[in-house]
């Protein structure tokens, strides 16, 4: 099977989705799944064209930072 | 004489009604309507729920007449009468908080203290900084470096009982002043072409200045461990006296010699 080459922005994006997951993992069980939800709906919500690289990173970059926000432990549910 | 005083009587009073006539300001009010003096500003828009609109530069026009001396009244005007999307931090509107911190015809100020120019003016956010929302930057950073620095009073001994006061002469409080003023506007750091490069490890002139200024009170103990935390190559090592900092700094202070003090110091050491 031929390998997908993917972009290093690419590559980018999916390793932060999988961080945000392994974030998600670590909250308590009741609201794991609404925390999955709200990670799944800010990924796919946008329309940005893939070549679009400035817009890319600035997503990401806005990712990071609430994920910095919900990732600690005292942030026990989300309600979007 | 009774002819005569009828006659000056009728006079006087003619000599009154021509005095009225020529004379108009003891009677109607002074006109303060000038013709208006327009003037453009060319203002970065860019708007953080739209991201994939690219940034641009948005032109609105100012009656001078109308308008506060500084920027900052511009801008306020521009927010209230003509679009209130337009987005700018401001907080004290003297020049002593540094919330109001831009880009103005490629020089960064305080908006609160620049003079409106009379040609073209050009108002960008502090460069090479990411941008929140139009004229607002994200400082987080450069706050997270302030705080590295650790800018509080360290001392190794605990005052003795009785002792209630750090005592400082006369001669050191002096060593403080062109320091302490800083306002942390972020405008002297973001002028630096280094600090735009090497942002993530060089401090910059505005963290290194207070560095500094912790570094010369004689009430602080720690001097030598301050100095010893900023030797690697690029806490203080990335400065290469490009003296941006010392020409736009808004208050008037000097961190190009605050840096050029610390490698002295940290020479010495």
């Amino acid at each position: 099977m031929s390998q997908i080459r993917r972009s290093g922005l690419q590559n980018e994006v999916i390793k932060f989705y999988r961080k945000c997951c392994r974030a998600v993992l670590k909250k308590p069980i009741e609201t794991q799944n609404r925390f999955q939800q709200f990670v799944r709906s800010q990924f796919r919500q946008h329309d940005i064209s893939p070549r679009d690289h400035s817009v890319i990173e600035y997503m990401l970059r806005r990712g990071q930072k609430q994920l910095e926000a919900y990732e600690s432990d005292s942030v026990k549910d989300i309600n979007s | 004489m009774s002819f005569l005083s009828v006659s000056r009587a009728t006079t006087r009073a003619a000599r009154i009604n021509v005095n009225a006539n020529t004379s108009p300001s003891l009677t109607k009010e002074p006109s303060w309507e000038k013709d208006p003096k327009y003037k453009t500003f060319s203002i970065y828009r860019w708007d953080p729920d739209k991201p994939t609109v690219k940034p641009r530069l948005q032109q609105y026009k100012v009656d001078l007449n109308t308008c506060g001396p500084m920027v900052l009244d511009a801008l306020i005007k521009i927010k209230n009468e003509q679009d209130a999307t337009l987005t700018f931090r401001r907080s004290c509107r003297e020049g002593i908080c540094g919330s109001c911190a831009m880009n103005i015809n490629g020089i960064n100020t305080l908006a609160c203290i620049c003079k409106i120019d009379q040609s073209e003016t050009k108002i960008y956010p502090l460069p090479h900084m990411y941008v929140v929302k139009d004229l607002v930057p994200d400082l987080t950073h450069f706050y997270k470096q302030y705080k590295s620095i650790e800018p509080y009073l360290k001392k190794k001994n605990p005052l003795k009982e009785g002792d209630r006061e750090n005592l400082q002469s006369i001669a050191d409080r002096k060593k403080l002043d062109g320091l302490y003023e800083c306002i942390l506007c972020a405008c002297c750091s973001t002028s630096c072409p280094s600090y735009w490069w090497n942002s993530d490890e060089y401090l910059g002139p505005a963290v290194l200045l207070q560095a500094y200024r912790w570094m010369i009170d004689s009430r602080d103990d720690y001097s030598h461990e301050r100095r010893e935390t900023l030797q690697n190559p690029f806490s203080v090592y990335r400065c290469h006296t490009i003296m941006n900092c010392t020409r736009t700094c808004p208050k008037g202070l000097n961190p190009g010699h605050a840096i050029a003090m610390i490698k002295r110091d940290m020479a010495l050491d």
